[in-house]
């Protein structure tokens, strides 16, 4: 009885224990897995990333030029990251936003022409 | 009248019941709804109190992917829980069936079976990323 | 006497996780408990067919988030058992400060909601906010509060750099002294004690004789750890397992409490001994043969069992969590309780439904 009550005194009387979020964000780690940026600059479209991906999130289109990754199918493992041979792939601190709608999630990249050298 | 109407949707927002069914995934989105509740992140500053009852319920948070047996269940739980109602998937699992996509006893995500409002993405979302996604649903108690 | 039939599950407050009990009830005392599964079974044993090894090991980790480093660790070193390789020392190292941290996290855990059982909210919030502080430095070292991903085959991802292992330190420093804290709380008490003491008895002979595993063994009084058979890197560190010989739900309590201590202890001087050097041993190998592994996770012994052809996809994999081992167990217990402590005493062997049903 007494014992609890001890440590609800240093409760009330310490230092505040919430993070008051979305008042007072705090900053993410710096290595934070949360979500994926892609570079569309220096994309090869070598499909490397699509094959590893262990949920499929990833749709890279060699005649459109285009690189799709489903948000909502992710799961931040980074594979497609290591696997990257130009290290197109990055991950970012902050997570993503939540959505209202499913047809929303996809991140479209179209991969620019590269000029023959 | 027209004033009492108006003071019950402005208190509604702030006096919310929650609970959360986890389906069939891996329970760290439970694990991070249950931190989301507790001291350092405490969803009860903002008026929202953890239930067990679907028919004192307002917000639903559903984790993990539907499978041919849940699906059951949470109908039955969703019949429960009274109108206005906010359902919000949480993590992968329950946007999509994540990377359990392809096994033999999944369905899909929890929009399969319910009318998602809010889809907080992530494996498993961190506690803020629920606060934020059950916040962004609320205006759907003023209407 | 009135007899009746109570379902408990699959929404229930208490059980984080679908499942149900179904009790026969003669008044208040349970006769007879029949428990049904299938909400969480999603088939991810059969996945192997879809993806291959290497996309395995992060469906293994999402096996169960509240063991995930273990379970990814433990299907590495299976693969890496087949493919013929050694993740270098460092790696080996860095995979028991990981699964140690999860286990701590797993156990924090199971005490506070061990305490939400009890109907002691104010002891449920206090372990909670300790057990942040084990997620902070998880999300800091490895970049993700639950499922870490830090295990691949061959070794770790992320390396540990010194300032890291001083957060851990510090962090370690901080978690002992706050539970030293709730320690007369969950010890000496005499709400907790009396809800907690003679509730649920497992004789040894009893546990032995049903096969449980982990915790619950352990606290029947029989010392038994899959850890001190030494793999990975557990061979070379010195620990005895956590005995107690209660066999109630206090007994329970008290042994996943010391293991607590336990896992700083063995962080401590996996940090100490760690060596510099590479953290993964790379291969191109396709994996063939038969294996079966063993590891400790925090509710007990978990096997693996991998058949693989020597192509991408392997061709059959088995696990046996523990959960499963100690359900047979929760079935010899229940009858005979009242009904009020069913909740407790099922809650004490840490039923993880999601290892379970796969």
């Amino acid at each position: 009885m007494t014992s609890m009550l001890k440590i609800l005194l240093k409760n009330g009387t310490g230092r505040y224990a919430t993070r008051l979020y979305p008042a007072e964000a705090r900053e993410p780690f710096a290595k934070n897995r949360a979500d994926l940026s892609f570079d569309p600059g220096c994309c090869r479209l070598c499909k490397t990333c699509s094959r590893k991906c262990p949920t499929g999130a990833i749709e890279v289109d060699k005649e459109n030029r285009t690189w799709k990754r489903d948000v909502f199918s992710c799961v931040f493992c980074g594979d497609c990251i290591e696997a990257c041979p130009k290290s197109c792939l990055s991950f970012v601190a902050r997570p993503p936003l939540p959505q209202k709608h499913h047809q929303q999630a996809v991140v479209y990249a179209t991969v620019p022409e590269r000029s023959k050298k | 009248m027209g004033m009492m109407k108006h003071l019950m949707v402005r208190s509604r927002r702030r006096s919310l019941w929650m609970m959360h069914f986890c389906l069939g995934g891996c329970n760290g989105c439970s694990i991070e709804i249950m931190a989301a509740l507790t001291p350092m992140y405490d969803l009860e500053r903002f008026g929202i109190l953890n239930t067990g009852n679907p028919k004192h319920t307002d917000v639903l948070l559903v984790g993990g992917s539907v499978n041919h047996r849940n699906r059951r269940t949470l109908k039955n739980l969703i019949d429960q829980i009274p109108a206005p109602r906010l359902i919000v998937a949480v993590g992968t699992c329950a946007l999509t069936g994540g990377i359990f996509n392809e096994a033999y006893n999944i369905i899909g995500g929890a929009n399969r079976v319910v009318d998602v409002d809010v889809y907080v993405p992530g494996c498993p979302p961190k506690p803020e990323a629920v606060i934020d996604g059950i916040l962004s649903g609320l205006d759907k108690f003023e209407q | 006497m009135t007899v009746s039939v109570i379902p408990v599950g699959p929404q229930h407050p208490v059980f984080l996780e679908p499942f149900q009990l179904k009790l026969v009830v003669e008044d208040e005392v349970v006769s007879e408990a029949l428990p049904r599964f299938g909400y969480v079974h999603r088939g991810l044993e059969a996945l192997v067919v879809s993806k291959d090894f290497r996309q395995m090991t992060r469906v293994a980790e999402r096996i169960c988030g509240i063991c995930s480093a273990i379970h990814g660790m433990t299907y590495c070193r299976a693969i890496e058992k087949l493919l013929g390789i050694t993740p270098p020392p460092r790696a080996q190292m860095l995979r028991l400060v990981w699964s140690e941290l999860h286990r701590m996290h797993s156990h924090l855990l199971w005490l506070g909601l061990f305490a939400e059982a009890m109907g002691f909210e104010s002891l449920f919030m206090q372990i909670f906010r300790i057990r942040e502080t084990v997620m902070d430095i998880l999300e800091q070292t490895t970049g993700n509060r639950v499922i870490i991903s830090v295990n691949v085959i061959g070794g770790v991802r992320r390396d540990l750099d010194a300032e890291g292992a001083d957060g851990i330190r510090r962090a370690l420093k901080k978690v002992a002294g706050d539970l030293e804290r709730i320690r007369p709380v969950l010890v000496d008490d005499y709400s907790v004690r009396k809800r907690t003491e003679e509730k649920g008895i497992l004789a040894k002979e009893r546990a032995y004789e049903l096969g449980a595993v982990g915790p619950v063994l352990r606290a029947s009084g029989i010392s038994q750890d899959i850890r001190r058979t030494g793999y990975g890197a557990y061979g070379e560190l010195d620990f005895e397992p956590v005995v107690e010989s209660g066999g109630d739900c206090q007994a329970r309590c008290k042994v996943r409490y010391r293991e607590l201590f336990q896992s700083m202890d063995l962080i401590r001087s996996g940090l100490d001994r760690l060596s510099d050097g590479e953290i993964q041993t790379k291969s191109k190998e396709k994996p063939e043969g038969e294996i079966l592994v063993r590891s400790e996770q925090p509710r007990g012994e978990v096997v693996y069992y991998i058949r693989a052809d020597g192509s991408k996809h392997l061709q059959r994999l088995r696990i046996r969590t523990p959960t499963f081992a100690n359900m047979a167990a929760l079935m010899d217990l229940l009858p005979g309780l009242d009904l009020a402590d069913v909740p407790l005493v099922t809650l004490s062997l840490d039923p993880c439904i999601a290892c379970t049903e796969r």
